[in-house]
């Protein structure tokens, strides 16, 4: 039979983490630590050598991972500890994500359950808090986790729109959807492909944040790491180059520098008209102004002969 | 900033993410700057197509207000959602008139704050330095040593000033001393009469802001007042806001204050345990108060019955009993008296996760690029936010090393690495 495989994280590191973390005073002992930090770096470094391992583990935020996997236990003072900390936190956060106090009270209460873990299975309950790892501060998990909370509640209620409401609205009738634009140049769109997959993630990630997402500088160089300034340069930057990446795929394409400008910067999208509105415009104007019309037929009072 | 063409903007959209979406422990760790670079990376790419993961990251940035520099209120004046009216309220034709208005402001400040008879700080130090009689102008000299807080030698130094000193600190002019008119100022009132200053100024370089005590996130516990630091504000004991600034060691210990006007002070408090750290404003405020305080002769009599006394029983506390240092939980730990007690030193919002001391300057590092600076072992502290022309440090400062009384290194989650040749004033990032 053979033996075990011995851990990447070995015995007496996971001993030196758990002096570290300060996990014994809300009653994990060193055995259960050095579990959890085994299933940590199970998960997110499967194959680590023991230096690796040591490393990684090194880096979790221990103390916090040890606050969290003993409130997802159930242990009374890492939940005081938790709750001094963290409660008033949340509904901070809340308030930041929801602008709005009574939804911010709403997601803080929901999420704080999760995290005490009224929800039980198999007559367990079960503490949102297990998932927390150390990767990054608890307090950004607990904005994270909120987050995301926030847009799936945003999501759903979006879905369930009362018909009172769309009446508000005045979308009682509404027509049905427009038919999809007409698509764009096929040559148009796989160069615009081809220059966006040749732009460096980061890069990317900035085009669609600004001009998607409609996010300000400071955001996205907070997100980044970097300074303001650089992502607008940067921005700039890679517009540019962007768009002479265009151009020069159409031109390999078989477009002359004139058409790939001309593709490019008027899209047939933009030339659409709203036909609907041109009619109701139209039909609004009386066809026959002077009221009476001679027509074939007919006598010089519209009486017919 | 130029706009992309519509189809890119529709490339964009359609990219469909690649893999499955990174856990929340994930992107946090990747909002604070805390992956390595081949795991970060890959976050970028899955941001860069899911705008689902983008909106998460987005919306879990802590708030910008936390810490309110000149990098956090330029952030916050640029939300996008506001852009409109931010971009209205910031294009140039308003400022163009604000600039007027500040103008308008400045000269006339100037014009009501000179009135011509009133004797100038140079005039009164000199009048005190022929008297040999210390006065509170003395609080106008900043910086200066202990062992030169004799009284003439004081006078005479102010005396020799000349008066383009005197106008770049228009304030002293304020807190001279009424001749025969004893005031008991209180400092709930001067803080308020030097908050309308709303003044935001630099001292040797080093960045220094107006912030609103109450919202700073720093929490200071109560020092003792009969602590061993001879440099620490420990003659000052508020006990409450609304009630008398006493002043228990006299001037010298007054003047001793004066360079720390730009940092945030620690405070004892008797109402709570935490003291809340002040600005500028509340430092000057009290200095004012302690300046008018003493314009009394019994004051002042008491006061400077014996500076030397003062500065040498001062110095010898700080000689006899180091103080220790230690981190504990995020909280940052002084003792002064070897280790018997503990009282704590620097608490933040969020845990603190290195520090370094060397005699008296202190250096703590925490999450997200919060780095504090105390000159004083700890009787005050000031934020310190690390940039270059092009980067800042915004994250977590994991080491931090101090290679001599001016050089410092940090070194962050992220493997970057920052020195300061200069005591915090200009950084340099490898």
């Amino acid at each position: 039979m053979p033996a075990p495989a011995q851990p990447a994280l070995g015995d007496e590191k996971a001993f030196a983490l758990h002096e570290r973390s300060g996990a014994s005073a809300y009653g994990l002992d060193r055995d259960q630590f050095a579990a959890i930090l085994r299933e940590i770096q199970d998960k997110y470094l499967p194959r680590a050598s023991p230096n690796e391992a040591t490393e990684f583990c090194g880096a979790l935020r221990l103390e916090e991972l040890a606050l969290a996997r003993a409130c997802a236990a159930g242990n009374e003072p890492a939940w005081q500890d938790f709750i001094s900390r963290y409660r008033q936190k949340l509904t901070a956060m809340a308030l930041h994500i929801t602008r709005d106090a009574v939804h911010a009270a709403e997601l803080a209460d929901s999420l704080f359950a999760d995290l005490f873990g009224m929800s039980t299975r198999d007559g367990v309950r079960h503490s949102k808090l297990i998932f927390y790892t150390g990767r990054g501060s608890l307090e950004g998990w607990l904005r994270t986790v909120m987050a995301q909370e926030f847009i799936n509640r945003y999501r759903k209620q979006k879905r369930v729109v009362s018909l009172d409401e769309q009446e508000e609205e005045g979308a009682q009738f509404t027509a049905a959807d427009p038919e999809p634009a007409a698509a764009a140049d096929p040559r148009l769109e796989a160069a615009t492909d081809q220059a966006l997959a040749e732009l460096s993630s980061e890069d990317r990630y900035v085009l669609a944040a600004y001009h998607l997402d409609r996010r300000t500088l400071a955001e996205i160089a907070r997100v980044l790491g970097l300074h303001e300034s650089s992502i607008s340069r940067r921005l700039d930057r890679v517009t540019s180059t962007l768009r002479k990446r265009i151009l020069a795929c159409l031109r390999e394409r078989g477009m002359s520098h004139a058409q790939a400008k001309e593709a490019l910067e008027s899209d047939v999208r933009d030339l659409q008209l709203d036909l609907r509105a041109r009619l109701t415009q139209d039909s609004g104007a009386k066809a026959f102004p002077g009221g009476k019309v001679s027509t074939p037929g007919t006598g010089g009072d519209g009486t017919h002969v | 900033m130029s706009d992309v063409p519509k189809i890119v903007q529709d490339r964009l959209r359609a990219a469909v993410p690649t893999g499955a979406h990174p856990d929340a422990d994930t992107l946090a760790a990747f909002a604070e700057q805390a992956l390595a670079a081949a795991e970060r990376e890959g976050v970028v790419q899955h941001l860069a197509r899911c705008r689902d993961c983008r909106e998460v990251v987005a919306l879990s940035l802590p708030p910008v207000e936390a810490v309110a520099g000149p990098q956090a209120a330029a952030d916050g004046v640029s939300a996008r959602k506001l852009g409109d009216v931010s971009r209205a309220w910031f294009a140039w034709p308003t400022l163009r008139w604000a600039a007027i208005a500040a103008a308008v402001v400045v000269v006339a400040s100037v014009v009501l704050l000179r009135p011509g008879k009133q004797p100038s700080v140079v005039e009164v130090a000199s009048q005190q330095a022929e008297k040999n009689v210390p006065s509170t102008a003395v609080v106008a000299q900043p910086a200066a040593p202990l062992a030169d807080q004799a009284a003439p030698s004081v006078a005479s130094r102010m005396a020799k000033r000349d008066s383009s000193t005197s106008r770049e600190r228009p304030m002293l002019r304020m807190i001279e001393p009424q001749p025969g008119r004893v005031q008991t100022q209180t400092a709930a009132g001067s803080a308020s009469q030097l908050a309308d200053n709303k003044r935001t100024d630099s001292l040797e370089g080093q960045r220094s802001y107006s912030v609103d005590a109450d919202k700073l996130p720093v929490k200071v516990p109560a020092a003792p007042v009969a602590g061993a630091q001879g440099e620490m504000a420990a003659s000052e004991q508020i006990t409450g806001s609304s009630q008398e600034v006493v002043v228990v060691g006299g001037a010298s210990n007054v003047a001793e204050n004066a360079p720390a006007e730009n940092k945030l002070r620690a405070r004892a408090e008797t109402s709570a345990p935490i003291v809340k750290a002040k600005s500028a404003a509340k430092e000057e405020a009290q200095l004012q108060s302690a300046a008018k305080d003493t314009g009394t002769q019994e004051q002042l009599k008491r006061a400077f019955a014996a500076p030397e006394t003062n500065a040498a029983v001062l110095k010898a506390q700080s000689k006899a009993v180091p103080a220790q240092w230690s981190l504990a939980q995020g909280v940052l730990r002084r003792s002064l008296d070897g280790g018997a007690t503990w009282q704590t030193a620097l608490q933040l919002g969020h845990p603190l996760l290195c520090f370094g001391a060397r005699g008296n300057d202190v250096w703590a590092g925490g999450q997200a690029g919060a780095l504090f600076h105390s000159s004083d072992a700890g009787a005050t502290w000031t934020m310190v936010q690390p940039s270059t022309q092009t980067a800042s440090l915004t994250a977590d400062i994991v080491a931090l090393e101090i290679r001599s009384p001016v050089e410092i290194g940090l070194t962050t989650s992220n493997n970057e690495s920052w020195s300061t040749p200069d005591a915090g004033k200009t950084w340099e990032k490898k």
